[in-house]
């Protein structure tokens, strides 16, 4: 198996392509951790799978312009709609080993500007499933 | 729905310039889309008809 180095995952956000404007991704899947021990346990802690969860934390660099970064965020931000976010590890064609992940995702926070002198506009969102992520291989 | 890219950025795979069907998304993803100067919609063509055409020439 090849070892991956991040060089140019595909990243989109309601179907705008931001590969060119993000450099850092973050797919994370959870399940809740849920505490079934009891007396019959023999002593040690056992655990069941509770709800799941699923998010994506994109770090973007920040760009003003029409239909660029704040023109897209801010609308979904302020709209409170849904929308897809799909990550692949790089832009071929979806396959076995380059599966993509979408999710149906809300951003809650959503900072425009954040920075000190002298520094890139940078800002980190996350989006927040609402169906869990769906993993594709074809 | 069809509509043109008209941002920097591709749209559902195509490249900026092109026409995209949006068929599947919402309507507040499209909003949000048109909002933020990515799309615009495509007016679809006045049809023509013939025959009234026709009459009109003779």
């Amino acid at each position: 198996m090849a070892k991956l180095v991040l060089k140019n995952p595909q990243i989109t956000v309601n179907s705008v392509d931001f590969s060119d404007h993000i450099s850092s991704v973050e797919i994370m899947l959870s399940k809740d951790e849920v505490d079934v021990t009891n007396f019959g346990s023999g002593g040690v802690k056992q655990r069941m799978a509770g709800l799941e969860d699923a998010s994506f934390t994109l770090n973007f660099q920040q760009d003003f312009a029409t239909a660029e970064v704040d023109a897209t965020l801010y609308p979904l931000w302020d709209a409170e709609t849904e929308f897809p976010v799909v990550v692949k590890p790089s832009t071929a064609a979806v396959s076995a080993s380059n599966p993509s992940y979408t999710g149906t995702c809300i951003v809650l926070e959503y900072q425009p500007l954040s920075g000190a002198v002298g520094e890139l506009s940078e800002t980190s969102v996350e989006f927040l499933s609402n169906n869990g992520i769906t993993r594709a291989t074809a | 729905m069809r509509f043109k890219i008209v941002g920097p950025h591709g749209i559902a795979g195509k490249p900026s310039g092109e026409i995209v069907d949006l068929s599947e998304l919402t309507e507040p993803q499209l909003a949000a889309l048109v909002e933020g100067g990515h799309v615009e919609k495509v007016r679809s063509e006045k049809k023509v008809d013939s025959s009234k055409k026709e009459k009109e020439a003779t």
